[in-house]
């Protein structure tokens, strides 16, 4: 029974105890999502908010009257929704804390790392459909975008890789958010304005130089290359910046589990989390 | 006025202890660069200001969604709601320093946001008539203040407002032309967002650091009718939710 793999007297680390684990947060998010939203709470609040963020951060586009840097910004406000809602990841995590069920995660035998990742899978879905919305919107909208051809298939899979890798980066400072639970919110909201600009995902023209490839390394930078090649019908370019944007979510993803063992040890020596 | 200056003093101690009210106000340079950086990469440094501006009023607002909708969850919170509604002096009343201060307390945003543009990014702010400038600042603060207002009324009115919050941050920058002006959208942006008192605002902005020529008198009236609306809209519904919660009993949610 997979509910035996949970119990244990000692640490587990056992692959197959260990993803028992993360299952089991997996679920519990997506069951505190829908108890969080209503689909007309989600639509109204959370969808219409998406793409008003893409159409306002655009206008700078129309404020100095060039639609074509209206319309890159726009495909890379799409995109970057993902991480608007990947990156609550932080403050969410934290209830934990407010539940008082912190430092049980941490006295567990699976310990915080499998539980607080499947906690943050529910973002995984937020941002994945927050971004495939803005972005099917912008897609639509744009005249010189046609959405109604098989490349656009693709895009649904550029959202979840993008929410990905921005749930991640946001994991990588959950583990920090949990030790300063205060700072939770200032955490994930200061995150939120290097990562759009250091992607590219809002700037008029493409980044180079050392800009360049730090949008290469960061969340949403290769997603948003590759948005932007679907936009001008090239489902073949799209390919190279969906596998690199996966490969540096996976880095992101050691990057938090590294992280989240640091805070379980810090936890753990000085009895915190409580 | 004694009621008036308390709720300021009593507003004031909170935001400057209040993470989250300070986390708004610590956003602002981020938002100042993200901005100017968008114009400065279109090479329009001329329109530098529109970003300050921008950073200012979308911080105000925030302030008026979030910590004007967190002004009645608190007293709840704290078990001071059903105490206030006993006391001689009204809620409503009550709660006119409160909001002012809240209102007040984004004018730091405007410093912060000139700040950044001027010492990161070497601009000339470059302000045509500062009399208008200062006169619409005034003009936004107290129509922000009524808006504090009314979400504080709805957050009164309504016990599960809090997933609604999120939408009425972009929809209201986009409705209210905080980057570019209402003439530049389509129709069914415009319509709406000229009543919205924002737009308005924005249009003395333009006049007053000289990006439009337009007349003065017309978005004066109109900022001022509409924020006039705002803050009668906004009584009339603090009013109305107290004197139910009164009859009801229902402190905890109506």
């Amino acid at each position: 029974m997979a509910s035996d793999r949970l119990a244990s007297d000692g640490p587990i680390d056992e692959p197959a105890s260990l993803f028992a684990t993360f299952r089991f947060a997996a679920v519990i998010s997506w069951r505190d999502f829908r108890a969080l939203y209503r689909w007309y709470t989600y639509v109204g609040g959370w969808l219409v908010r998406v793409l008003a963020q893409a159409a306002f951060l655009a206008s700078v586009g129309l404020l100095v009257g060039s639609e074509s840097v209206a319309h890159r910004i726009a495909i890379g406000a799409a995109c970057a929704s993902a991480a608007t809602g990947a990156l609550l990841a932080i403050p969410l995590a934290t209830m934990e804390r407010a539940l008082g069920t912190a430092a049980v995660l941490v006295v567990s035998p699976a310990g915080l790392v499998p539980s607080m990742l499947g906690r943050a899978v529910d973002r995984l879905v937020d941002g994945g459909v927050m971004s495939t919305t803005a972005l099917v919107a912008v897609f639509a909208y744009l005249p010189e975008v046609q959405l109604l051809r098989p490349s656009s298939l693709l895009l649904p899979v550029f959202a979840v890789a993008m929410a990905y890798s921005s749930t991640c980066l946001a994991m990588t400072l959950a583990g920090a958010a949990l030790l300063w639970p205060d700072a939770r919110n200032l955490i994930s909201s200061t995150l939120t304005v290097p990562l759009t600009l250091l992607s590219g995902a809002v700037l008029p023209h493409e980044p180079t130089g050392r800009l360049a490839l730090v949008s290469h390394l960061l969340p949403l930078g290769n997603g948003i290359r590759g948005c932007r090649e679907l936009a001008l019908g090239h489902a073949a370019g799209a390919l190279l910046p969906l596998l690199g944007e996966l490969l540096v979510g996976s880095a992101w993803l050691v990057a938090a589990i590294g992280s989240l063992r640091v805070a379980q040890s810090w936890a753990t020596r000085r009895a915190g989390l409580v | 006025m004694s009621v008036l200056l308390a709720g300021l003093r009593v507003q004031m101690l909170i935001s400057l202890r209040r993470v989250d009210d300070l986390q708004l106000l610590a956003l602002v340079p981020f938002s100042a660069v993200l901005y100017l950086t968008m114009l400065a990469q279109t090479g329009r440094r001329d329109l530098a200001i529109v970003g300050v501006l921008a950073s200012y009023v979308t911080t105000v607002w925030s302030l008026a969604i979030y910590s004007g909708g967190d002004l009645i969850d608190e007293e709840r919170h704290t078990g001071t709601f059903a105490p206030l509604l006993v006391t001689p002096v009204s809620v409503a009343r009550a709660m006119f320093g409160r909001v002012l201060a809240i209102s007040l307390l984004g004018l730091v945003g405007l410093v912060e946001a000139g700040v950044v543009a001027v010492l990161f990014f070497h601009i000339d702010l470059g302000i045509d008539r500062p009399w208008l400038m200062a006169g619409s600042v005034v003009l936004l603060s107290v129509a922000m203040a009524g808006a504090t207002y009314f979400f504080g009324a709805v957050f009164l009115l309504t016990a599960n407002a809090r997933p609604w919050q999120n939408a009425w941050t972009y929809p209201a920058f986009v409705l209210g032309g905080v980057l570019a002006p209402l003439r530049v959208w389509p129709i069914w942006v415009r319509v709406p967002g000229r009543l919205f008192f924002l737009s308005w605002v924005m249009d003395l902005f333009a006049v007053a650091t000289g990006r439009s020529a337009g007349a003065v008198l017309l978005p004066a009236l109109a900022a001022g009718g509409l924020a006039m609306a705002t803050w009668v809209l906004a009584w009339g519904m603090l009013r109305w939710a107290i004197r139910r919660v009164q009859a009801t009993g229902a402190f905890d949610g109506v």
